[in-house]
């Protein structure tokens, strides 16, 4: 938690005029599927007022079974943060039994789509060079910011077409000054196996900000791959191999 | 005798220095040379945020928290924060917050100082409140708030005062984040001190719960079901079991939980069994409560045997809603005899 340098941060950062997108579906325009996981759809989308291209995450709240309380600090998460390496939440909205989430529409993909579709054997050094400056940077800033990331990996870092590398997916994000005034901390269980450090995989043995610097270099062996070690593995596998 | 020997030198500024190098920069934020001042404002703020929390170096010193929260007080402070929040750039705003846990929590010679300044200042909670309309700042000032109303005296002044009502729309805002940190306060203050709250939903019945049925028969569904958690989280609480007794006599309000029994998310339908099963199982329920059962009980029957019942979901509920289904029957057996007797 070192504050020294925040203030070169802000001024970077800071200040811009914030453009406020709409809360109305109707001014968004659905184009095509870009991906999806077990709850969520991410479309690529059309902000009609701006002709802007956007990606809006539906969200299926009704398959939320527990509560949604998660979702509410994912979404508190993600219109707190400012940083250009960082997706941020333009806004969201509830639609019927969805949540939609608008962000910047990263054309690239994630690293990963990038890694299956032209680079299989992964990029090369000065790539992934760049590429892991650009994460680290993301992750100071959530560090210091009391944000531990937990999903740190290459289907989460993604591109643009200028060049623009930004870390997303706060699905699993904790907030560590939740429980008092200093980091605390946690003790549940989120993450992808593979890219898990040892004391995220280990039941009730709490961790810090430190869980994501280890998946931080699993992420760069896997830039480095095109996968991630032992990803070939089933995930339960790999959670005995290290964990036990 | 001091003991400041010990203590790390780093050229630091004493609390009292400090917290008065705060107050001038924030009052000259009105002034001419405001784009100065904002900066030295926030470089004030980074300053206390270290103090209070430390640099990831060194801890940070209970005797200057507990000097600097006493400071704070002293020079209205506490207030400038509050007041000039909105002026003030979007790190200083989150560092501004992440102190004003850390300032409130701070007890100075057995009293918490700044709950008291604010126990004096009440209309700084009816200024935060009014913060949700500013989409800016919501999620700022809504950690602020809830911060305060952990304090059971906070709490109770924001439960009774006429901002509270503006929760019921606040809720509602399209801004997802902001509607939700508005939820979450609102529940905190329904759930956080029972004798308050208790007290409170019965001095305010009326009115009070004409304002959430709104809620609960929203056509937001995250308002719908996050309303409806809220009520069985508060409703069925020992300390507010006079209020809950209340609740269940009254025809208008099984007539909301029956509509949400049907409704086509199986969460909400989930959510309306656990305060709808209160209604039949009372067994006391009046005539007109009974009637309704009555004339619809295979309708009710029909959509309690297809209630979802998720794999993990316990024994408990099963036993429950079987009980619940033989109550209805025997009370549509009993209100067609005792009709047939009168007719």
């Amino acid at each position: 938690m070192r504050r020294a340098k925040s203030g070169s941060l802000k001024k970077t950062y800071s200040g811009l005029p914030v453009k406020t997108y709409s809360v109305s579906p109707a001014d968004y325009q659905l184009l095509e599927e870009v991906g999806y996981g077990a709850s969520a759809t991410v479309y690529r989308a059309m902000y009609k007022l701006d002709n802007e291209i956007v990606a809006v995450k539906c969200l299926d709240l009704d398959r939320c079974n527990s509560n949604l309380d998660d979702i509410r600090r994912e979404a508190q998460t993600m219109s707190l943060i400012d940083h250009p390496n960082l997706i941020k939440a333009f806004c969201s909205f509830v639609v019927e039994h969805s949540l939609w989430v608008v962000m910047p529409f990263m054309a690239q993909g994630s690293c990963l789509h990038l890694m299956k579709t032209a680079y299989p054997e992964g990029f090369e050094e000065p790539v992934i060079g760049s590429i892991l400056k650009e994460t680290l940077k993301a992750l100071e800033y959530l560090h210091n910011h009391g944000h531990i990331h937990r999903d740190v990996k290459a289907g989460n870092i993604l591109l643009d077409n200028s060049g623009a590398v930004k870390l997303g997916d706060f699905g699993v994000t904790a907030c560590m000054f939740d429980k008092g005034d200093r980091q605390s901390s946690r003790n549940t269980f989120v993450g992808t196996p593979c890219w898990m450090a040892p004391e995220v995989l280990q039941p009730g043995s709490g961790y810090n900000f430190k869980a994501d610097i280890w998946s931080f270099g699993i992420t760069a062996l896997e830039l480095a791959h095109g996968h991630a070690p032992f990803s070939k593995y089933p995930p339960m596998k790999v959670l005995y191999g290290f964990a036990f | 005798m001091s003991f400041s020997f010990f203590k790390p030198s780093r050229g630091r500024s004493s609390p009292a220095e400090l917290v008065k190098a705060m107050r001038d920069s924030i009052l000259a934020l009105d002034t001419k040379t405001a784009a100065k001042a904002l900066e030295d404002v926030e470089k004030n703020i980074i300053s206390m945020r270290q103090m209070l929390s430390g640099d990831g170096e060194a801890e940070p010193s209970q005797e200057q928290i507990s000097q600097m929260a006493l400071e704070i007080c002293k020079e209205d402070v506490l207030s400038l924060f509050v007041q000039k929040l909105p002026s003030l750039g979007w790190d200083a705003r989150k560092d501004l917050v992440h102190c004003w846990g850390i300032l409130l929590r701070q007890k100075v010679d057995s009293t918490y100082c700044c709950v008291e300044y604010i126990e004096n200042h009440l209309d700084l909670l009816d200024f935060l409140v009014v913060c949700y309309n500013n989409k800016e700042i919501a999620l700022n000032c809504g950690s602020m708030l809830r911060e305060c109303i952990k304090y059971p005296t906070l709490a109770k002044y924001v439960l009774e005062s006429t901002s509270f009502e503006l929760f019921f729309k606040y809720v509602e805002l399209p801004n997802f984040d902001i509607a939700s940190d508005a939820l979450s306060t609102f529940k905190d203050l329904l759930s956080k001190h029972e004798t308050e709250v208790s007290q409170f939903l019965s001095d305010h019945y009326e009115q009070f719960f004409e304002l959430y049925d709104k809620l609960l028969t929203s056509s937001n569904y995250v308002t719908k079901r996050q309303s409806l958690k809220l009520l069985s989280e508060f409703l069925l609480e020992a300390p507010n079991s006079q209020t809950m007794k209340r609740y269940i006599l009254e025809v208008r309000y099984l007539k909301t939980l029956m509509a949400l029994l049907k409704d086509s998310s199986k969460n909400v339908q989930i959510l309306a069994f656990h305060i709808f099963k209160v209604f039949v199982a009372n067994p006391n329920k009046p005539r007109e409560i009974k009637d309704i059962l009555a004339k619809n009980h295979q309708e009710l029957l029909m959509i309690l045997h297809n209630l979802p019942v998720s794999k993990d979901e316990d024994e408990q509920f099963e036993e429950e809603r079987d009980l619940i289904i033989k109550e209805i029957e025997k009370n549509s057996r009993l209100q067609s005899s005792s009709v047939s007797i009168s007719s």
